[in-house]
């Protein structure tokens, strides 16, 4: 698999700082991120990763209404073309306090093979990456 | 210096004097199409008349608008993005893109693409290291069709061996050139309209037979809406302030802006395909003449009556009717006559507005968890302080101002970020493609000239 991966914060979202972390760090390992920026629909992401032939796409949230936003992501891959990519989530995913186990299972229903909860060190995502595309 | 523009409807020169760094004389001619010569020498006739110095003709330039413009189909891969910038190259080499192909291409679209008789085809698909099945699956198409014209390829540059070589097998003429957009959401345009320059000069111009006027200059430098461009580029330099150009014809109305159109609040999100700091669009279905209706449609048909009614003529829709389908059939008519010129005027004043509005960026207002957010997709123009007019039936009208606001901010609708309040400029000796080709001779000089011109252009 490629190193190409795809990364942006979704729907009215405009916190960049967490995105900007991971992406230097992913760079620094020798991925090739492709930053779509803040506030992106689902289509700009499904849409860069077709034209980068991307092997992950990294979806960043930090105002609690990522649930919303990723609902239909991995449909919307499979008709696209790239049903095999891997689907990244992180941030802050939901309001309130609810039990983490809870909403992981939520977004590993949803079609998302990682789901990382709020506070993840950047090492752990970058583990995941390199188990799941080297 | 002569400056000489062939090809469109008419055959137009340009004097300069270098020493004054002026324009001082101008003429024209219908175009002969069977021999470009003739019309040309017919111009340059006009000139000798006017006792223009003979020694001051000697060096020529031209350019040429390619017999009904530089024809280009541009294949990509996700149509909001490489298909998106693919246009915009074209566009930005002064070409005409008559229409757009995405993801892999089919037969029955490859049938389509023959039938349309691009000049030029322009591949692209693909970031560097990203997708490669689509453009070499479109190169294959390409190269196995029966299709003649040259193509330029500018996509993922991992796959630029094998689509060469494809071509080669078929032996078909490929330019291979550096990617429209290497990265995600970064354009490189320049190489592309470089090489669909090239091509133009070396292929086209003798493809068209536009190459007989060989026999009385040097040969032609650049396609003319390219030429244009340089000259708003020139002017911005010049100026330092970002500049719109606005050029209606009788069968498209073009628009150049020379601005980076970046956000001009700190809380404003820039979204979407970065455009270019110099960007062209032309749109196809905005001529004056050639196409009325879609004018009167995309205006609505009783804003537009009811315009026709605020210049002080009755709305009377027959009468209007009447005379549009005239020009529409006999398309060299030249408006006479207080109404006549009243509905060119709003014509004019219409195909301005909505060209100027599809060139703009716009901003989109969302709620967002804290609050009001604003988008701002495309370029935000609000800022540009010299607004140019150009064309035929731009040149020729008596209030050309008003006919300008149309390209210019409109407080019933903020979201459009077209020119708030800027100064209205006016291409008088029909000149600007004259400073393009001698951009490209002489910057430096260019700017004197350019300096020169944008004084005499004023509109006051």
């Amino acid at each position: 698999m490629n190193k190409n991966i795809v990364i942006g914060v979704i729907g009215n979202d405009v916190h960049t700082i967490g995105k900007q972390l991971l992406s230097y760090a992913m760079r620094k390992e020798g991925y090739s991120v492709n930053d779509v920026g803040v506030s992106v629909s689902q289509d700009e992401l499904i849409n860069a990763a077709i034209e980068t032939n991307a092997s992950v796409i990294m979806i960043v949230s930090l105002y609690g209404h990522a649930e919303l936003d990723c609902r239909g992501f991995r449909d919307k891959c499979i008709e696209a073309g790239i049903p095999g990519i891997k689907l990244y989530v992180g941030g802050n995913l939901v309001v309130g306090q609810q039990e983490w186990n809870d909403v992981e299972k939520r977004f590993l229903d949803m079609g998302f093979d990682r789901v990382a909860a709020p506070g993840t060190e950047i090492s752990l995502a970058l583990s995941w990456l390199k188990e799941d595309i080297g | 210096m002569l400056f000489i523009d062939i090809g469109s409807t008419y055959t137009k020169l340009a004097v300069a004097d270098l020493e004054d760094m002026r324009f001082i004389a101008t003429a024209s001619s219908p175009t002969t199409v069977w021999d470009v010569g003739e019309g040309f020498q017919k111009a340059l006739g006009i000139l000798q008349k006017q006792d223009v110095p003979s020694c001051l003709m000697e060096k020529r330039y031209a350019s040429s608008s390619a017999a009904g413009g530089l024809k280009m189909i541009s294949i990509g891969l996700v149509p909001s993005l490489t298909v998106e910038a693919a246009k915009m190259a074209a566009l930005g080499a002064g070409a005409k893109v008559s229409c757009t192909f995405s993801f892999k291409m089919t037969r029955h679209q490859m049938d389509e693409l023959i039938a349309r008789q691009p000049d030029v085809v322009l591949l692209a698909g693909g970031t560097d290291g990203g997708d490669e099945t689509t453009i070499i699956h479109n190169a294959r198409m390409l190269a196995e069709s029966p299709l003649a014209s040259p193509v330029v390829m500018a996509g993922n540059s991992k796959t630029s061996d094998d689509v060469a070589a494809i071509f080669e097998t078929a032996g078909k003429y490929l330019r291979v050139t550096e990617n429209v957009m290497p990265e995600m959401n970064k354009l490189n345009i320049e190489p592309v309209r470089e090489v669909i320059r090239e091509i133009f000069i070396e292929r086209i111009i003798a493809a068209k037979g536009l190459d007989k006027i060989n026999a009385y200059i040097d040969g032609i430098a650049l396609p003319t809406p390219l030429a244009v461009l340089e000259a708003v580029k020139t002017i911005r330099d010049v100026s330092g302030q970002d500049v719109v150009t606005i050029d209606i014809g009788g069968a498209t109305t073009d628009v150049h802006s020379v601005a980076y159109g970046l956000p001009t609040d700190s809380k404003v999100v820039l979204k979407g395909l970065p455009e270019p700091f110099a960007k062209r669009t032309v749109e196809g279905d905005l001529g004056v003449r050639h196409n009325i209706s879609s004018i009167v449609e995309g205006t609505g048909s009783d804003v537009f009556t009811g315009l026709i009614a605020s210049c002080g003529y009755e709305s009377d829709e027959s009468r209007i009717h009447e005379t549009l389908d005239r020009w529409s059939r006999q398309t060299e008519c030249i408006a006479s006559g207080g109404f006549e010129k009243c509905l060119d005027s709003q014509l004019a004043f219409c195909a301005a507005k909505i060209a100027a509005g599809r060139h703009a960026g716009s901003l989109e207002q969302i709620w967002a968890p804290d609050g009001k957010l604003l988008i701002q997709y495309g370029k935000d123009l609000t800022g540009v302080r010299t607004l140019i007019g150009t064309g035929g039936p731009l040149i020729n009208n008596e209030e050309p101002e008003k006919v300008l606001k149309g390209a210019m901010f409109e407080e019933e609708n903020p979201f459009l970020l077209k020119p708030k309040q800027p100064r209205c400029y006016m291409d008088k000796k029909y000149a600007l493609f004259a400073l393009g080709l001698f951009s490209t001779v002489d910057r430096a000089a260019a700017k004197s000239l350019a300096a020169n011109y944008l004084k005499e252009m004023e509109v006051i």
